[in-house]
């Protein structure tokens, strides 16, 4: 099964970017400005809901949170995983979006959009003027 | 031998996406402020990052005006040495799909996830470069 990788070095601490990928709350700083809260699962909505991603927070360490995917086009049940590393103050971010069925192009769309997130990430757990990638509508600017 | 893969779709032409990929002054306007390239098949390009810690060096292989730009990559890091960087352009409901691969990596590594989250944020300023809302490069030294 094909996964999705990425990795970056933030200037922050691993206590600064985890709250930002174990919540719902979190994901609102860098992801997703439409993010609802449910009892063990936060649902994120793109294009005025177009497409909402529902999904379970399944495993939360200091070091390492995964994700369910219980919705969405392609994404439904596949996981994402965030594992952090940190070494003098800093922390190496490693996300995989496992479980993809196949390489599809939605795939590689989704590749090039974690890069852009994971800098927004980055921004966010760094305390810089950053907000979420996409708009409740659309795309942020 | 491993590939990065991406794409974004760009509201503009091919022909204004080309432009972004093969003038210097574009190149420095969404990706680093450090680049340098020549206009022609067989010369050579350069892209500094960092105060030129890093420096990224091509020849240029291909160059079809609104579809095709290739260029051969040979350094500084040796784990680019041999890799090929191909971007495609096609017209696609009244948008440019661009489709970007960095090929032939010789290992699935720590910096190849790096790369690939660099790409994908890369692509969104490339995107927001062409529908002129001037991003400003990655680099920006």
């Amino acid at each position: 099964m094909p996964d999705i990788r990425e990795s970056i070095q933030i200037d922050a601490p691993a206590a600064k970017v985890s709250p930002l990928v174990n919540s719902g709350e979190g994901f609102s700083k860098w992801w997703a400005e439409d993010v609802v809260l449910r009892p063990e699962t936060v649902d994120l909505g793109f294009f005025n809901r177009a497409t909402v991603y529902s999904v379970q927070l399944v495993r939360s360490a200091p070091s390492e949170t995964e994700w369910f995917c219980k919705s969405g086009k392609e994404w439904e049940g596949t996981r994402l995983r965030f594992q952090l590393t940190e070494a003098k103050g800093q922390t190496l971010l490693r996300f995989t979006h496992a479980d993809w069925e196949a390489e599809t192009d939605y795939f590689v769309s989704c590749n090039t959009t974690w890069g852009a997130l994971m800098f927004r990430l980055k921004a966010a757990a760094e305390g810089k003027p950053t907000v979420p990638l996409f708009s409740k509508t659309g795309w942020a600017l | 031998m491993a590939d990065l893969k991406h794409q974004i779709p760009i509201r503009s032409t091919p022909e204004k996406v080309y432009a972004a990929l093969t003038s210097q002054a574009a190149l420095r306007a969404w990706w680093t402020a450090d680049a340098k390239i020549d206009g022609k098949v067989g010369g050579k390009a350069e892209f500094g990052f960092d105060r030129r810690s890093t420096v990224f060096r091509m020849n240029i292989e291909t160059l079809q005006p609104g579809q095709r730009v290739v260029w051969s990559c040979h350094g500084d890091n040796p784990e680019w040495t041999g890799t090929i960087l191909t971007w495609d352009l096609a017209p696609q409901d009244k948008m440019t799909m661009l489709r970007f691969t960095h090929s032939n990596w010789k290992a699935v590594t720590e910096l190849y996830a790096i790369c690939n989250s660099s790409w994908g944020e890369l692509m969104y300023r490339l995107r927001d470069y062409v529908e002129g809302k001037n991003p400003g490069p990655h680099w920006k030294e």
